[in-house]
Parts: C-alpha cells; sequence; structure tokens
C-alpha cells in the first residue's frame, strides 16, 4: 500500500508511551509557502506602509469616489448644467485643480489669495450676496455683478475654466479665513434653503437609500447637523 | 499514588475516573451544544422558531450556541484527552485527585451558570466572552486549578522529557488565562452587570487579538496536542517529524497571537494594525500545515486503516478539515477578499469547517478510541461509527457547501452596482431572501451532523453499559537522573538570541521609514540565514538545544509564555497608549460645546457626547438582547456601503462604546448611521412585527419590550461607574439622570401617541428606539416636560446639558 518506504526514514531513539518519532527533513514545499509568505508579507509592509506608495483603505476609497463622480459626469455630458454637476465637480481633484489656478490668476486680485476677500467679498464664510447655490454661483460669474465691480468672466474664459473655478470655490466654502466681514444673507435664511453646498460634501452621490423597508417613507433629516452633534 | 517498587521501576495507578466524567461530559453537553446549533439554524429559517419566547430568540442562544460549542463540548473533550494522555506520556498519576474533580465540577458549574445567564439577557456581549464578571472570575479560578494540577503531574513525572504533545498543552494553559483576563478586564455596576475598561476601537482590538486566539488557544493548540497521542496510538505508526513538530510549534504559537485584527479589516481600526493583522494571517498558513502534515504523513504506512477504522476515518478525516480551514483562515485575512466575505455566511461555513470538522472529528476519533479502552470492552458497534462518519461529513459538507455559496451571494448582492453606478439591490433584504434555499440547507448539513452524534452518543453508552472499569496500574522505569545544564543556560542559549535578535529587528523594520527600512531588512535576511545554518547543525537527539529544553517544564513554559506575550504586547499596548489611534476622552470633551482658546484642536465633525441616561439603557438592552449577533455598526469605507448605510465609520464615534458593537455578522443591515432614518413609528411597527416594515425580514418580534419597563433605580450607578472609567458626565446630570431619561422618552412616547401608538414612556421599547434614533448622531432632545414638546425641533438639536462644559 505504500508509495514511500518509511523503513528508510531515521527513527529517532526516543518513545513516548510507545509512540515514537522520524526525523523526516522539512518538506520543500512546505518550506517555499513559509519563505514565501514572510517574503509576502515583508514585501506588503513596504509598498503600502514603508514606501506608502498603494494607497490604504480609506485613500482607496477616496478614489472609488472620484472614479464614481467622473462616472457620473460623464453620464451628465450635454446635459444643462445643475447643482449637481457642479457639485460634482468639486469632488473630482483634478477639476479643483484646474479651478484653483484660474483662481489664481484671475479671481486673487479681488477675493484674495485663499478667498478671504479684499476688493470683493469673502468667499470662505457663509453668506451669499447673489446666492449661494452652486448655480448661482456659476451665473455671478459668467454674467458678472457690474454694478458692484464683478466682471462677466464667461466670455474670457470659457465655460469650462468657469465652471472649474466655481468647483474650486465650492470647496472652500466654511474654511472661515479670516479677512473680509461676512456680506449678504447666511445660507439657509432664505438666501439658500436648506441643500445648500456647504451640505453637499458627501452627500450628492451617497444619498440616503431605503435599505430596511421599502415601505416606509423616509423623514427628510439634515444629515450634517446630525452628524456634526 | 505511585510507590517504590523497586531499584529500577514505579507502580503507577493512572486515574480515569476524571477521563470517564470528562468524556460522558463531553457527550451530553455535545448534544446541548449541537442541539442549540440546529435550533438557531431553524430560526434563522424559520423566524417563528422561539415560539414567541423571548430567552429562546437567535440574538440570546446564538451567544449560548457558541458557548456551549466551545468551552463545553470542546472544553470537555480537551480536558478528558490532556488528563489521559499526560499521565501516559509523563508516567505519572495526575498531580491531584482533589484539584481533578474540582476542576471537573467547576468547568461543570460554569456551564450551567452559562445556561442560566445568558438566554435570560445577563451578557457582555463580546463574543465568545458573553459571560458575565462574576462567571468569567470563577473560569479564571478553574482554570488555574487545572493549570496547577496539570503542573504538579509534570513535577513528579517519571518520563524527563517532555513529548510534542504536552508543548501544546503547555501553550494552552499558559496563553488562556492572559487572554480572558485582559479582554475581561470591566468595572461591574451589579452582580450581574458591568462595562468594558476599554472603549470603541479599544475594545474591539482587545476582543478579537481574544477571539481570534480563543480560536488559536482553545480550539487549535489543545486539539493538536491531542492529535499527536492519539493518531500515533490509533495507527500505530511514528509520527513523521520531530524537527517539523518543533518548527512549527513554536512558528505557530508566535505567530498566531499577531492575527486578530484581520477581524477588523477595513474598520476603523488604524491601518497598521489591519495591517499586522493580515500580514500574521498569511505567515500562520505554513506553521498550521506544518500540524496537519504531521499528522497526514503519519499515516504512511498504514492508508490501508483509513478504509477499515473508524478511529483512523475520523482522525485524518478532523486533520484535513484543520488544513483547509487554515488555508481558509488566511485567505480571508487578505484585505481584499475580506471586502467580500466579512459580514457574511462565508464566515459562518469557515468556523463549522473548523469546529464540525476539526474539532467535533478530531474529538469523536478520541472518543471512539478512548471509550472501549477506559471500560475495558470492545466498541458496541463499530458499523454504527462507520455510519456516524459518513452522515456527519454529509452534514458537514452541506453545511459549509451552503454557507460558502451563500456568503459569496450575499457578498455580491450587497456590493453589486447598476449602469448608473448606484446599488443594484437598494433593499438589504434583496440578499438574505435570496439566501433562504441555502439557509434551508445549512439546517438540513447542520441535522444530520447532529444526528450522527447522537448516534455516537447512543453507541458509546451501549458500550459503557457492557464494559466494566478497572484499576489501570503499570510498571514505569525509575528516571535515570542526568546531570543536565541548567534552566537559565538553555533560556540564554544560541536559539532564543537569534529570535530575539530577528524580533528585535523586525519590529525595527515595522516602523523604519522609507530610507532606513533596508538596514533592518538586511539584517533580518542575514539573522534568518544565520538560524537556517545554525537550525540544520542542531544535534536533535542527545544534547541538542531543544531536546535540553524538553527536560526543562519551567524553562519551557516561561519561552512559550515570553512566545505569545509578544505579539500581544507588540499591537495592544500602541493602540492603548497611544492617543491618536483612538481620540482619547479629553480630546473629544474639548471638542464639545464650548469650544477651547486652542487652535490646535483638530475639529472633527464626527467627535461624540455621552449618551443620554435613557439612550445608554436603550443600548444595555440593546446588548442583552444580542442584537450585535445580526447587526453591524461598522460602515466600512467602499462606495457601496456608503450609498446604503451612510459615511464610513470613524474611529473617534466610538469613545463612549463599552463594550463595542461593531458585531462580526450582517444578518440583518447595519445600524451605525440608522438614527434619523426611520421615523420612532417605524421603529416600533419594525420590532412590534419587523415583515411589517421589513417584508422577508427572518427578525424575531421583540413584542415584549412594549410591556416591560427599564429599571430606572439602576441607572445612577450604571453613569457613576462610567464617569470612573473617564466618560464625561457631570455630577449634576448623573443626579438628574432619571428625569432626564423619563423626558426623553415622553418625547417618544408623545411623538408615538401623535401617531395613535400609546406605549409607556418608561418602556424598555421606547429606551431602544432612543438609542437607535441617536446612532450616528449626538443624544437627542430631552422634554423637561409635556408643554415642551416640540416636535419641529426634533433631530435638529442636541442635549448639550450632558457635558461637562469646563472639559477634563
Amino acid at each position: 500500500m505504500t508509495h514511500h518506504d518509511p523503513s528508510a526514514d531515521r527513527l529517532l531513539d526516543h518513545e513516548y508511551d510507545g509512540i515514537r518519532e522520524y526525523d523526516n527533513r522539512l518538506p520543500n514545499w512546505w518550506l517555499y509557502i513559509l519563505y514565501g509568505s514572510i517574503v509576502f508579507s515583508l514585501g506588503y509592509w513596504i509598498v503600502f506602509h514603508t514606501l506608502g506608495v498603494v494607497p490604504l483603505p480609506v485613500g482607496r476609497y477616496d478614489m472609488e469616489m472620484v472614479a464614481a463622480a467622473e462616472a457620473q459626469l460623464k453620464r451628465m455630458e450635454g446635459q444643462e448644467i445643475t447643482n449637481e454637476t457642479l457639485t460634482l465637480m468639486s469632488e473630482i481633484p483634478a477639476k479643483v485643480e484646474s479651478g484653483k489656478e484660474v483662481f489664481a490668476q484671475f479671481c486673487v486680485v479681488c477675493h484674495g489669495t485663499q478667498g478671504e476677500g479684499s476688493v470683493g467679498p469673502n468667499l470662505t464664510d457663509n453668506f451669499w450676496i447673489h446666492g449661494a447655490q452652486p448655480t448661482d454661483i456659476l451665473h455671478t460669474v459668467m454674467e458678472g455683478v457690474p454694478d458692484k465691480g464683478m466682471a462677466a468672466w464667461g466670455g474670457q474664459l470659457g465655460p469650462t475654466r468657469v465652471q472649474e473655478v466655481v468647483s474650486y470655490v465650492l470647496t472652500i466654502l466654511n474654511t472661515n479665513v479670516p479677512g473680509k466681514e461676512p456680506e449678504g444673507d447666511p445660507v439657509g435664511s432664505g438666501g439658500g434653503d436648506a441643500t445648500a453646498p456647504a451640505s453637499m460634501d458627501q452627500g450628492s452621490l451617497a444619498p440616503s437609500t431605503d435599505d430596511g423597508g421599502s415601505a416606509a417613507p423616509v423623514p427628510a433629516v439634515d444629515k450634517d447637523s446630525g452628524d456634526g452633534a | 499514588m505511585s510507590h517504590s517498587q523497586s531499584a529500577g521501576t514505579v507502580k503507577v495507578v493512572y486515574d480515569d475516573a476524571v477521563v470517564r466524567a470528562f468524556i460522558v461530559a463531553t457527550l451530553i453537553w455535545g448534544i446541548v451544544g449541537l442541539g442549540l446549533g440546529v435550533l438557531v439554524a431553524t430560526q434563522l429559517s424559520f423566524w417563528q422558531a422561539n415560539f414567541g419566547l423571548e430567552w429562546l430568540t437567535f440574538g440570546r442562544l446564538r451567544p449560548l450556541h457558541t458557548n456551549a460549542a466551545i468551552f463545553a463540548f470542546v472544553g470537555n473533550s480537551m480536558f478528558a484527552g490532556i488528563y489521559h494522555s499526560s499521565q501516559r506520556l509523563l508516567k505519572t498519576r495526575l498531580g491531584s485527585d482533589t484539584l481533578s474533580w474540582v476542576h471537573f465540577w467547576g468547568w461543570q458549574i460554569i456551564i450551567v451558570c452559562a445556561a442560566l445567564t445568558i438566554p435570560f439577557g445577563l451578557t457582555q456581549s463580546k463574543e465568545y466572552a458573553e459571560l458575565i464578571w462574576p462567571i468569567d472570575l470563577l473560569v479564571a479560578v478553574i482554570w488555574v486549578v487545572f493549570a496547577v494540577n496539570f503542573f504538579l503531574t509534570v513535577a513528579k513525572r517519571n518520563e524527563p522529557n517532555l513529548y510534542v504533545a504536552l508543548w501544546f498543552y503547555i501553550a494552552t494553559i499558559v496563553t488562556i488565562p492572559v487572554l480572558y483576563i485582559v479582554n475581561n478586564l470591566q468595572l461591574p455596576t451589579g452582580v450581574f452587570h458591568s462595562y468594558s475598561v476599554f472603549a470603541g476601537v479599544q475594545d474591539a482590538l482587545v476582543q478579537w487579538w481574544y477571539g481570534h486566539n480563543a480560536v488559536g488557544f482553545f480550539l487549535t493548540t489543545p486539539i493538536l496536542g491531542l492529535m499527536y497521542y492519539y493518531l500515533p496510538k490509533a495507527a500505530g505508526r511514528p509520527v513523521y517529524s520531530y524537527r517539523l513538530s518543533i518548527v512549527h510549534f513554536w512558528a505557530l504559537i508566535f505567530v498566531y497571537i499577531w492575527a486578530g485584527p484581520h477581524h477588523l479589516l477595513y474598520t476603523a481600526l488604524p491601518d497598521w494594525a489591519q495591517s499586522l493583522g493580515m500580514v500574521f494571517s498569511i505567515m500562520l498558513w505554513a506553521p498550521s500545515w506544518g500540524g496537519m502534515l504531521n499528522g497526514l504523513l503519519t499515516l504512511r504506512g498504514a492508508w490501508d486503516k483509513l478504509r477499515t477504522d473508524p478511529v483512523i476515518k475520523f482522525l485524518i478525516a478532523a486533520v484535513t478539515f484543520y488544513g483547509m480551514s487554515t488555508f481558509e483562515g488566511p485567505l480571508l485575512s487578505i484585505k481584499t477578499v475580506s471586502s467580500l466575505a466579512h459580514y457574511t455566511d462565508w464566515i459562518i461555513g469557515h468556523v463549522h469547517g473548523g469546529t464540525l470538522g476539526w474539532n467535533g472529528f478530531l474529538a469523536a476519533g478520541m472518543i471512539y478510541w478512548l471509550v472501549p479502552r477506559l471500560w475495558n470492552t470492545k466498541l458496541y458497534n463499530e458499523k454504527w461509527a462507520d455510519a456516524h462518519f459518513w452522515i456527519g461529513l454529509f452534514g458537514i459538507l452541506l453545511y459549509v457547501g451552503s454557507m460558502w455559496i451563500s456568503g459569496v451571494n450575499m457578498g455580491l448582492y450587497w456590493r453589486a452596482l447598476d449602469a448608473d453606478g448606484f446599488l443594484k439591490y437598494p433593499d438589504f433584504i434583496e440578499g438574505l431572501t435570496s439566501a433562504k434555499l441555502l439557509y434551508d440547507m445549512r439546517l438540513i448539513g447542520g441535522s444530520f451532523y447532529f444526528v450522527g452524534f447522537l448516534l455516537m452518543t447512543v453507541n458509546v453508552f451501549l458500550t459503557i453499559r457492557q464494559g466494566a472499569v478497572e484499576k489501570v496500574e503499570v510498571e514505569v522505569p525509575r528516571p535515570v537522573q542526568v546531570a543536565t545544564t541548567s534552566a537559565w543556560s538553555l533560556i540564554k542559549g544560541t536559539p532564543v538570541i537569534l529570535s530575539v535578535a530577528i524580533i528585535a529587528f523586525a519590529c525595527l523594520f515595522f516602523i523604519a521609514g522609507p530610507v532606513t527600512f533596508s538596514l533592518p531588512l538586511g539584517v533580518l535576511a542575514a539573522l534568518t540565514v544565520a538560524s537556517i545554518l545554525f537550525f540544520g547543525a542542531e544535534r536533535r537527539e542527545k544534547g541538542g538545544w531543544h531536546r535540553l529544553l524538553e527536560g526543562k517544564p519551567v524553562a519551557f513554559t516561561v519561552l512559550s509564555l515570553v512566545a505569545i506575550l509578544i505579539g500581544g504586547i507588540a499591537e495592544l499596548v500602541p493602540a492603548i497608549v497611544v492617543p491618536q489611534t483612538a481620540p482619547s476622552v479629553a480630546m473629544v470633551s474639548d471638542s464639545s460645546s464650548v469650544v477651547p482658546a486652542s487652535e490646535d484642536v483638530v475639529e472633527s465633525k464626527y467627535h461624540q457626547q455621552p449618551y443620554s441616561p435613557l439612550e445608554l439603557e436603550g443600548r444595555d438592552i440593546y446588548i442583552a438582547e444580542g442584537c450585535y449577533n445580526c447587526h453591524s455598526q461598522m460602515i466600512r469605507p467602499f462606495r457601496h456601503e456608503t450609498l446604503r448605510y451612510g459615511d464610513y465609520s470613524r474611529a473617534e464615534e466610538f469613545v463612549y462604546d463599552r463594550p463595542f458593537q461593531w458585531g462580526s455578522k450582517r444578518t440583518g443591515p447595519d445600524l451605525h448611521r440608522v438614527g434619523g432614518r426611520y421615523p420612532n413609528l417605524w421603529h416600533y411597527q419594525h420590532m412590534m412585527d419587523p415583515r411589517s416594515t421589513s417584508p422577508g425580514s427572518n427578525m424575531p418580534q421583540y413584542a415584549w419590550l412594549k410591556n416591560r419597563q427599564v429599571d430606572f433605580n439602576k441607572t445612577r450607578g450604571k453613569l457613576i461607574a462610567l464617569q470612573k472609567l473617564g466618560v464625561p458626565y457631570t455630577d449634576a446630570a448623573i443626579d438628574d439622570c432619571m428625569d432626564m431619561a423619563k423626558s426623553q422618552g415622553r418625547l417618544i412616547a408623545a411623538d408615538l401617541a401623535a401617531n395613535a401608538v400609546q406605549i409607556d414612556p418608561e418602556s424598555q421599547m421606547v429606551a431602544v428606539i432612543a438609542y437607535l434614533q441617536r446612532l450616528g448622531r449626538g443624544p437627542q432632545p430631552v422634554a423637561e416636560d409635556q408643554a415642551e414638546i416640540d416636535l419641529r425641533r426634533y433631530g435638529l438639536e442636541t442635549g448639550q446639558l450632558l457635558i461637562d462644559e469646563g472639559g477634563h
């Protein structure tokens, strides 16, 4: 019955309650697994932690969210620009970065290097003169407000760059950089409603879904004020 | 009991009475544990199977099932085998007859206490550590009795060297108390209730360090020890490789202890701990398979027995299942695989392959081999034993197969996206109902296994009836006193120095920077080569280092203890003492209602305020009902999870969770951000009849929560205990807690009354709703009196009264 002749193995001279032991060497394939798993572990650590060249779970999640925003934006191509379009763009670092460059070139003169305001109003507070919705901001930049000294940038920059600069502005909201005093209406007091940009950070791609029971209504709860408690 | 016979030999009378008692206990508790398993499996298929009785609900019985299977069934079988084999391997009677019987009866009392508390909602809710603190103390005492008895036996041994089985027993005996004591550190609020000294992320890490190593050192190491005795005995063949025994023993116990965090991949646990858990799990593969190899290859030259001998069938199948589970374990620990399998039935299949296949079959093989020898007769019916094997094997395969499929299926349901990039199955229940057939198959598989076990019990009972107990007296040679090296010189021997150096440089490697890491890595490589060369040259028969160590049980025990402490210290201590891994209470109170002058404080919208008194009571009911058995509170950073449940969970959200309630299985949806998602009425209807809001749900009804009142007399004591643990409750809030709890209850009751549901504001139902509505948000409004109830405010204000505004 035996494929291998055990009599060739070396028996140790000791016995315990009748149990004897061979002293066979460790099988090579077993050693390969042992050493391989150790080498893999060291390599994994170097790549993910020591060098940090591959993102860990949260970094990967951020990438997943950006990819989803890009895909969503692609699906909405050719449609009218909405609040959702601009919010999605503000979630894509490449668009925000382009917007930031445009901002640095054309906007800092009046709105300050961080958007804290000088000639123009502070863009980092929670107050808006001409509407707080992303599309309101877009309109303000495109058409300008000649009475107040805000130029119409639509022609000079073109729609893409304007959309990008608005997406950048959406990311500096509520950073409250000390600068010019608030002007206009606070968000949520009539100037804008509860769906103001500030509350659209995670919300646009992670809407409240009905997981437990499809029959029941979902109450309108402002997620942000709840999470912040 | 031994007395000198002549100069050369000693007469030894083995104590087999206590072994027989443990065998009988194994069979009785096996039936209880497996029977409970069949009952809870029935409940998952047919929710009505708790018969409307609160103490039979899944949430309460599942912990009883796991505790009975692990500590009662496997525990008793382990003690039977250890006591039987140790006497033979050490050629002496057990250390003390008294301690043996204190151990036996103490363990049975612990099991009875568990059965009398867990179904009544008295639980700590930490998995496999549910027993309340007085029983924990009893477990610790009885384990010490076991340890003392074992080491007394070792001390008066007539065999100088310790065989490999005993190494594994020693590792088990020293590791279990370390795990058990640390994980059960808690502050009692009464005889039946306590709060964990650890909170949130730290509690999770400590729990899964324990939980994983309960598998490692209660279900694995002692059973490997049993395998090393009973398999070569039954096969009549030498063990395959002594040097493999040495390598896989030390590698196994050293590596095992690190792998706990693989239960917490993609959670709020810091990334470094997650990655350590993953890589050490992968490195555990070879050490585990070393045990399997030594088991399977021991049968070389006797494979024919696999056809004829039921004992060999059970033992070899057990070792095969061990090999399968210990391959599956590292596989599941790979982060990407875990992202699919975690929270699903795949894990249920994995653990049942281990317990039913490895633990259950090894116990069966051992019992079929032992019982005829202990009662001096032949097995009553060999064919029945054979039938047991095939019925059991079919049962396991059906069980594990259906759970694998169900697990992968459910994981895919949860993550599936439609063409628009949004959830394809937005209703959680769709995944669950799709698995109904698989759940039924699991029930059938488990029932087969149960029937096989009953057949063994009958067979053993009839064997015992036809047998007779006899005194076992043997004459053993008196041990020859050989002059050996001292224990100390062994402890500072070359292998230890090499190991310490490797571990030290490995630690340096793990904390080194992008450039400096190459230095410890190079040293590690050199040390590894040196170790391999040293080990290859080591004399293994007489005079070699390990041979000498086997004659020094104290030194052996100390080195084993050190080996298992390193991983625990390396993972737990940084997580507990370094504040940024889990924000401390001080950081949290800094960012509460009064923002301090310092601008350095990192603001997080996830920083929490403590639970209100009513929410705390609701949380304790949630724990008592065992909701964590089916509902997680840990949203992982995947878009499909944040779409379904809301933003992913952050470490700082759990600083007041004692114990943590992350859960490990989603038979129902995650609840971490369920607060504010549904109206109170939804929760009321859902708990009265889950199918009214979630058609297809298999959750039991919790109607009794409506008729049972919260005992607010205990609330104050609970808050004081939590304050002592560092939760920033003000003295005023503690003094006022009863009124505060009742007023919050009135607010919820008034809301329900507005929807035509009359409910006692002090009922448990209201407390649970208060807790659920607060999850993922801050404390919810408290009404001073009926007139102040203003539903429009609801959900928009926080109960800032609770916070000590001065900060801590």
